[in-house]
């Protein structure tokens, strides 16, 4: 049997800036509080137009599960790895701290975990997927179902229904990291 | 100069590295309490500050040092012999500086060395880093007590080894940077070269003040010709690097190439400029190259005054260069941007720190040089 390989559509013109991914991914993996302390965010884009007609829509952002994942390529210990589900992981115990994999992250993914004492990063809560089959918290808190979560591999998974029908952008494609989750357009 | 006005400025700069010592372990003591989180300005956005930059001077210093230190072992350059114990006792003790920021801003710098071994990854630029500094540290190691117990048939063999991890230390550090495609300012063949040869001018400048400052504080033990000598190499080493600014300003100007040029604009007219301008550029380049190319200002002592200038200089470019290739955003709405550019400053603990780590160098240099056995050749 082929493997799974895990990705995120996200429909954002669904997304109505309510932030309730972010505190279900802080409450379910534990994110201390502070500033820098996120695993996934939601970008507010320019106002469009002028008043009084104006335009603005949000993007969620996470880890992006690269293909390519800069991390995964530069981790000095291999604390960050790639599991066979495409799914980026980091395991603290061999996380050193140089914070060399932040650096490298095109998307500021990552951020520095002082509770683990070590860099930490959304896994497509892989505790859940592996646990008892649950979407990622974000994806299942989600009001008004901007995020879809799903194997690639099965054509008949809704990420991949969704995308063989619409049209759809990565981020950053010109930093070559072939990124896992999709936006549609 | 008097003994007692020797003594009295001998008892100054030992307490004045006393001074810096004791801030370094508030600064480690404070961190160690507190956390990295409270005692660093560093953020989720620009992870790397001070601390990496100064770490990077000290390394490159010290990797340049052991190419000058074996000009005479090597290349039978006879004018660098009187410097090369020198430049290999103060090698050991910048790579010393170098390691104890390294522990400071690492968060586990036990588990580093034990995963490292035991669980490498050979397509990090940092395992093999870590393997230079390995290789690096038992060359230098090796030629310095070659040197000092006199086995001289050993030094040309160690020396041709030498050469080739000081390039490889340097190289590589650059090629950290280098690799990091998120990075524009960065990402690319450029910083391993620039590494080499700021690490040399960074190194012919710390030689010099050692040369200039003689064995012991206080009292000159210098040797002209091989101030003289080490002008020259600092001359052309500064407009070797001269060039490459002029080709790094260009690269990251011409034509707007998104990321860089927005890093470029930081250091030319952003938050950074008076670094640049000043400290990397005038202070760093320009002055120092018309002290030591320009013929009629040429003297031991324009090249010991070339020797501070670059030694301020190459610091504010190791700052400059690790903080504005991480100012421009990578993704779009992050917050708390100044004029499109992200902000960084460091905190008073990262300063403590590396004043420490410059303190425990200097302190160790001069205490060491107050040995006989290391002395008695200096000059």
């Amino acid at each position: 049997m082929k493997n799974k390989r895990y990705a995120m559509v996200l429909d954002t013109r669904r997304c109505i800036d309510c932030k309730a991914c972010t505190v279900a991914c802080k409450a379910e993996n534990h994110v201390p509080l502070g500033r820098d302390n996120y695993r996934n965010w939601v970008t507010q884009e320019e106002l469009r137009g002028s008043y009084p007609r104006l335009g603005q829509s949000f993007t969620p952002g996470q880890c992006m599960h690269c293909g390519n994942s800069p991390c995964d390529h530069i981790c000095p210990t291999r604390a960050t790895g790639v599991n066979p589900d495409g799914i980026v992981t980091v395991d603290y115990d061999k996380c050193i701290g140089c914070k060399y994999c932040m650096t490298a992250c095109p998307y500021n993914a990552r951020y520095f975990n002082e509770e683990k004492g070590a860099v930490d990063k959304c896994t497509f809560c892989a505790h859940r997927i592996y646990g008892d089959g649950r979407s990622p918290a974000c994806a299942e808190t989600c009001p008004t179902k901007v995020r879809v979560f799903g194997d690639l591999n099965d054509p008949d998974s809704e990420v991949s229904r969704l995308l063989a029908s619409r049209p759809y952008r990565v981020e950053q494609p010109d930093k070559g990291t072939k990124p896992f989750l999709f936006y549609l357009m | 100069m008097t003994t007692s006005a020797q003594k009295t400025l001998r008892l100054l700069w030992y307490g004045l590295l006393a001074f810096g010592l004791a801030a370094g372990l508030y600064g480690a003591a404070f961190m160690l309490r507190h956390g990295h989180e409270e005692a660093f300005n560093v953020t989720r956005e620009i992870p790397w500050g001070i601390l990496i930059s100064s770490y990077e001077y000290f390394m490159a210093a010290s990797a340049g040092l052991l190419i000058l230190a074996n000009m005479a072992h090597v290349f039978g350059r006879e004018d660098f012999r009187p410097l090369a114990r020198r430049a290999l006792v103060l090698a050991l003790f910048t790579m010393t500086a170098a390691f104890a920021i390294m522990a400071a801003e690492i968060a586990h710098p036990l588990r580093m060395v034990l995963y490292a071994l035991i669980s490498p990854n050979p397509a990090s630029p940092l395992i093999w880093v870590g393997v230079c500094y390995g290789l690096y540290g038992a060359v230098l190691l090796g030629q310095l007590l070659a040197d000092l117990t006199g086995r001289r048939e050993l030094l040309k063999p160690l020396g041709i080894l030498a050469l080739i991890v000081s390039v490889a230390v340097l190289t590589n550090m650059g090629a950290i940077l280098g690799v990091a495609k998120a990075r524009p300012l960065w990402y690319g063949p450029f910083m391993p070269l620039y590494f080499a040869v700021s690490g040399l001018v960074s190194s012919g400048a710390l030689l010099s003040l050692a040369a200039w400052f003689g064995d012991r504080p206080g009292r000159s033990g210098r040797n002209d010709a091989s101030l003289n000598a080490l002008g020259r190499f600092q001359g052309l080493a500064l407009a070797a690097l001269a060039v490459l600014m002029i080709w790094k300003l260009v690269g990251g100007l011409y034509g707007a190439p998104p990321g860089k040029y927005e890093a470029t604009l930081a250091l030319t007219s952003g938050p950074l400029a008076v670094n640049f301008w000043f400290f990397e550029i005038l202070l760093g380049l320009v002055l120092p190259l018309g002290l030591l190319l320009g013929r009629p200002f040429r003297s031991p002592f324009s090249v010991m005054i070339a020797g501070v200038m670059v030694s301020l200089g190459v610091f504010a470019m190791r700052y400059d260069l690790i903080v504005a290739g991480q100012m421009v955003p990578v993704r779009r709405g992050a917050d708390g941007l100044v004029n499109g550019l992200l902000q960084y400053s460091p905190s008073s603990i990262e300063i403590a720190l590396v004043v420490g780590a410059a303190s425990l160098c200097l302190l160790l240099y001069s205490l060491c040089l107050r040995l006989p056995k290391v002395a008695g050749r200096a000059d």
